[in-house]
């Protein structure tokens, strides 16, 4: 069973990547380019998350919350 | 040796023998479709064929159009019904003045232009295609650019043409070939040597003409193959062609082997460039007893598929040493193009998540390596749902240019090397010894290949291992265990 704290991260990670990709229309590299190949790494890990590919430890949401106040602040710009 | 035949050397010493029973034959091929297209694609098939083609299988019309031999009355008909028009003006055979200029007049303007490239294309239609209206061009079908390049280099070239060409930049580049109108002008017989001297005073020089090299397509089917490809055909054209030491008679047992000699050259090469399975199907199958030898299959959308022998310890990566085969819908060649997980694993760790998003790959790929590459920082665990997601996304991924195993079974149809008679086994022997000889690379390359599936083979005889032997050819040694 997933935490739930962990899934609404990871859903809202989605919902930023979906942004940058459809609306503002970025490309994966355009993406590495602002933030960084780790940060995406682990954007992708929230996509990972939600399809129930992966079972999250607790260690992982320190992690993905910083990803998720990068790609806040790169959706506001 | 030829890399390609320039014609069928049975049919047509059928031909040079008797006449009536080369048409016989051929009229007996008109009867099917499949074989009447094998005449149509081969070069000497003569015209009577054709027509009889023509009105047995109206659908190969565009075909024969595109033959030289075509018969003048079915473009005399296209012309009329107005039919199958862009066949008839690329045809290979010449059509009078007055016949293209009722072509010219119900074509439309590409046609028309089209017609310009045709050598007998008279100066007059030269001339109206010439003061057509291009004003509509586009970058994508700029016409004026085709007439300009099709009109410098016409034969029947117009003077008052060749000088208002003259007055253009001649470095543009034009015709189907995208040259230079100055060289186009140059290579062209009809323009006058002070013009040309015009020419080459502004730095044009005259280069090769790159056409002039051109042969017509490779003939892999030959006609005289139809005999034993087609049931229907009948059974007294398979005698006589065995009788001419066809390829075909030597791997199958039911057929007569001819007394004569068989042709070395002609056998190899048609062994080689692959017309037929036989041969494989005739020697790789008892290999498979052998536990040194595994048998491959590569699929690569850029060098196409084939399969392979490896054999511990011998060097037979060479590409004279792979045919084009697949295990597709081969019976006898059986095997799975599918990665398990750890092969998956494998590809992935092999490349880089920035290359994979670099070449723009899909989600499912990368969110696979995003998992695969971040699974030993023991942040999360992957699970059966997980891992099956990133079998099919690698599976997807990786399926071009994969190799894999696969493993090969006596097809029924054809006799095994053991279970040849050794009158055919001496044929495939000579064939071989003769090759070796040979000074063209390719062909001497594949009797030795030849040479060593004979010497792996646990059921030659030591008649034939002998003659191996005396071979003195190294891998073949190596492969005798010497």
């Amino acid at each position: 069973m997933v935490d739930k704290d962990i899934l609404k991260l990871a859903e809202r990670i989605n919902g930023y990547m979906l942004h940058l990709l459809e609306e503002d229309e970025m490309s994966y590299s355009e993406i590495v380019d602002q933030l960084s190949e780790e940060d995406v790494k682990l954007a992708l890990l929230a996509q990972a998350i939600t399809d129930h590919l992966i079972d999250p430890k607790p260690a992982l949401y320190p992690i993905l919350l910083k990803v998720d106040e990068a790609l806040k602040e790169l959706v506001g710009k | 040796m030829n890399s390609i035949w320039e014609a069928d050397p049975f049919l047509e010493e059928i031909k040079k023998s008797n006449s009536d029973l080369y048409i016989e034959y051929l009229n007996e091929l008109t009867h099917e479709i499949e074989s009447a297209t094998d005449l149509c694609r081969y070069s000497k098939t003569p015209t009577e064929i054709l027509e009889v083609i023509t009105k047995k299988h109206p659908e190969r019309r565009s075909m024969i159009l595109a033959h030289p031999n075509c018969p003048q009355e079915l473009i005399t008909w296209a012309i009329e019904k107005k039919e199958l028009t862009e066949a008839v003006i690329k045809s290979p055979v010449r059509i009078s003045g007055a016949v293209l200029a009722s072509l010219w007049q119900q074509a439309d303007k590409e046609e028309r232009v089209n017609i310009t490239s045709r050598i007998d294309c008279p100066t007059d239609l030269l001339m109206d295609t010439w003061n057509l209206d291009y004003s509509d061009d586009s970058l994508l079908l700029n016409l004026q650019e085709l007439v300009i390049g099709n009109i410098a280099a016409h034969p029947n070239i117009p003077k008052k043409l060749i000088n208002e060409l003259m007055r253009y930049d001649l470095n543009i580049r034009c015709g189907f070939e995208y040259r230079s109108l100055g060289e186009i002008l140059l290579n062209n017989s009809a323009v006058p040597d002070e013009v040309k001297a015009l020419i080459a005073i502004q730095g044009i020089s005259k280069q090769p003409d790159s056409t002039s090299d051109e042969k017509g397509d490779p003939i892999y089917d030959w006609p005289s193959n139809c005999a034993y490809n087609y049931k229907k055909v009948n059974s007294k054209f398979r005698e006589i062609f065995n009788a001419l030491g066809h390829p075909e008679s030597i791997l199958k047992s039911s057929e007569t082997i001819t007394t004569n000699t068989y042709n070395s050259e002609i056998v190899l090469q048609y062994w080689a460039i692959g017309v037929s399975e036989r041969i494989y199907e005739c020697l790789w199958p008892e290999l498979s007893n052998n536990s040194m030898v595994n048998f491959f299959c590569n699929h690569s959308s850029y060098d196409g598929d084939s399969t392979y022998v490896g054999i511990g310890g011998l060097d037979l990566s060479d590409d004279a040493f792979k045919n084009q085969l697949s295990d597709g819908d081969r019976q006898w060649i059986k095997g799975e193009a599918i990665l398990d997980f750890q092969d998956v694993k494998e590809e992935f760790a092999a490349r880089s998540f920035n290359e994979f998003h670099s070449d723009e790959r899909s989600d499912d790929v990368l969110i696979s390596c995003a998992i695969l590459e971040k699974l030993d920082d023991e942040l999360y665990t992957l699970n059966t749902i997980g891992e099956k997601y990133i079998l099919d996304s690698g599976n997807e991924e990786f399926q071009d240019n994969l190799t894999y195993r696969v493993s090969v079974i006596p097809n029924p149809s054809q006799d095994v090397w053991g279970v040849l008679d050794s009158k055919r086994q001496s044929i495939i022997m000579s064939v071989i010894e003769v090759a070796l000889q040979s000074t063209d690379t390719k062909f001497l390359k594949f009797a030795t290949y030849l040479g060593v599936l004979i010497a792996l083979n646990p059921a030659t005889t030591k008649e034939f291992r002998d003659r191996l032997r005396n071979l003195n050819d190294d891998l073949i040694k190596q492969a005798l265990g010497e």
